[in-house]
């Protein structure tokens, strides 16, 4: 018994080892491919303390707290309408693309589980580059890039949590002599509302960092002002838009988990 | 009222799990099916409202043979029967409220279903209800917060909403203490001797069946071995049944 265990650490230790000589061998492999000079890490402290002396906020970026605001919380405003619309469209995609409830026939389950990979998987830059074309540098299009990208993420997540919803559930429901189609929404919604609920708070809260992104390209929002003050010089500014982006991102986290708490 | 014809059942095409059923149940009575576990009583049960589908024979209900409805005539069907489950069965993050006034939604078009659209009469018969199943302060509160008893009455309110001829139970008391198990046979008798309904219930406990059939049926291995009122069910009946 004891002789196995030990010959059980043993092969987990050799196995560990092997682990981190592949990831060594992959890293310099990397490294010779693409030309990357490792001694580049060694100026990164030089880099750090560039970045703090400049980037950190003084008293003096205080003055754009009001401009910064502003920008933020129209941020926030498209970010949580992109989720919403994003969330209600994911919900009826979800509902038929759920193998085990299937309200949709032959394969559309498939259809707009390909349809959702697709949405999601396309970088949230190539969203707004595409757009760009046709809506120009403009609110809308930042938010139709949110709202694609939601799309497609937020029908994979409920489609998922939909399938593991029991559809045995159901059956009180259908012995009253209900539809089929109303029995799924009024089992499976209510069973499933909590985990979609933080669903739609965590695409929030992703939406307003990929928000700053996107400003950058359409030149509206937080991403928007970060480019004006960096271009610009202002680096101490441009240090507190992105501050107060984290300290937003970090509140919303907090309050989604007091919601999700709450609803549970 | 509800007459089961020679009805076979087999799951897997080898074993049979219900074998030439016949049996006849009448209006105002209680019904318990008893036997041993795997004896085919929830198989029975569920092919009444066709939860389960058969192979042979006929289910009779005011002469119509379910088993030959199609989609719309097995929801009108349906209307007329109530079901109670072991687990209840509930939508347990939603109101008791909101649970009893699932038993309208056979009456409802998608549409008005899918939104939850309530008539205030639907509302107010569904607050009834729940009244008389002495649920009163806990109309507005989710059913997960609600005991084992509480949700069985929950459970029976909503299948009363849709007004049905016919109430089967799978079950309804095997998962709640004496006291619980007592209240909610109390209401089934009352249903059966005040609104006239039929009471089909399942049963584990021999002497809950004894004390509240008025008719038992005696499963074993899917095929009727006792068929009676409850006076006749005598300890020779009780061994052939389990033994
Ligand atoms: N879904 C199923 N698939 C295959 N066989 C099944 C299925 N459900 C039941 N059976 C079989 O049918 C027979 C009758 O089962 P049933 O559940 O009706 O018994 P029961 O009398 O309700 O038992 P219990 O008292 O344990 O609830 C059993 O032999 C069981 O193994
Ligand atoms: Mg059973």
């Amino acid at each position: 018994m004891n002789q196995s265990a030990h010959q059980f650490f043993r092969h987990r230790n050799y196995r560990l080892l092997l682990l981190i000589t592949e990831i060594v061998v992959l890293y310099l492999a990397a490294a010779a491919l693409t030309g990357f000079n490792s001694s580049a890490w060694l100026a990164t402290d030089k880099g750090i303390i560039w970045l703090a002396q400049n980037f950190i906020p003084n008293a003096n970026s205080l003055q754009y707290m009001p401009d910064i605001l502003a920008q933020l919380w129209q941020t926030f405003l498209i970010a949580v309408a992109a989720a919403s619309c994003a969330a209600v469209i994911a919900v009826v995609l979800g509902m038929l693309g759920a193998q085990n409830v299937g309200l949709s026939k032959w394969k559309v389950g498939w259809l707009i589980r390909g349809f959702a990979s697709v949405m999601r998987n396309i970088p949230i830059v190539a969203w707004a580059m595409i757009l760009l074309f046709s809506f120009k540098q403009n609110e809308l299009t930042g938010f139709l890039a949110l709202l694609f990208m939601n799309i497609g993420f937020l029908t994979r997540a409920f489609l998922e949590t939909f399938e593991d919803f029991d559809v045995k559930k159901m059956e009180a429901i259908q012995t009253t002599g209900a539809t089929y189609t109303t029995s799924v929404v009024q089992a499976m919604l209510p069973e499933t509302a909590v985990p979609l609920i933080e669903w739609l708070l965590y695409m929030i809260e992703n939406n307003i960092r990929d928000a700053t992104l996107v400003g950058l390209l359409t030149g509206t929002g937080i991403g928007f002002i970060f480019d004006l003050y960096f271009k610009s010089l202002q680096y101490g500014a441009a240090g507190m838009v992105v501050v107060s982006i984290a300290v937003l991102v970090i509140f919303l986290e907090i309050s989604s988990n007091r919601i999700g708490r709450l609803i549970r | 009222m509800l007459a089961v014809n020679e009805l076979s059942k087999s799951y897997d095409q080898e074993a049979m799990s219900l074998k030439d059923i016949s049996m006849e149940i009448e209006k105002g009575e209680i019904t318990v099916i008893i036997g041993p576990s795997g004896a085919g009583k929830t198989t029975l049960l569920r092919s009444l409202n066709q939860l389960i589908k058969d192979d042979q024979g006929e289910i009779l209900i005011d002469g119509l043979d379910v088993r030959t409805l199609n989609r719309s005539k097995m929801r009108q069907m349906r209307r007329k029967i109530g079901m109670v489950f072991q687990n209840y069965n509930l939508i347990e993050p939603l109101t008791v409220l909101e649970n009893v006034l699932h038993g309208t939604l056979g009456g409802k078009p998608t549409l008005l279903g899918i939104l939850s659209i309530y008539s205030d009469k639907e509302q107010q018969e569904a607050l009834a209800l729940i009244k008389e199943m002495g649920l009163e302060e806990f109309a507005f509160k989710q059913c997960k917060d609600l005991s084992g008893g509480q949700k069985q009455r929950v459970g029976i309110a909503r299948a009363l909403m849709k007004h049905p001829q016919i109430i089967l139970c799978d079950e309804p008391v095997a998962s709640l203490d004496p006291k619980s198990a007592t209240l909610v046979m109390d209401i089934l008798r009352s249903l059966a001797i005040e609104k006239k309904m039929t009471i089909v219930v399942t049963l584990h406990q021999v002497e809950l069946a004894k004390e509240y059939a008025d008719h038992i049926i005696g499963l074993r291995a899917g095929s009727v071995v006792f068929d009676g009122p409850s006076s006749a069910l005598d300890v020779a009946a009780i061994r052939t049944i389990y033994d």
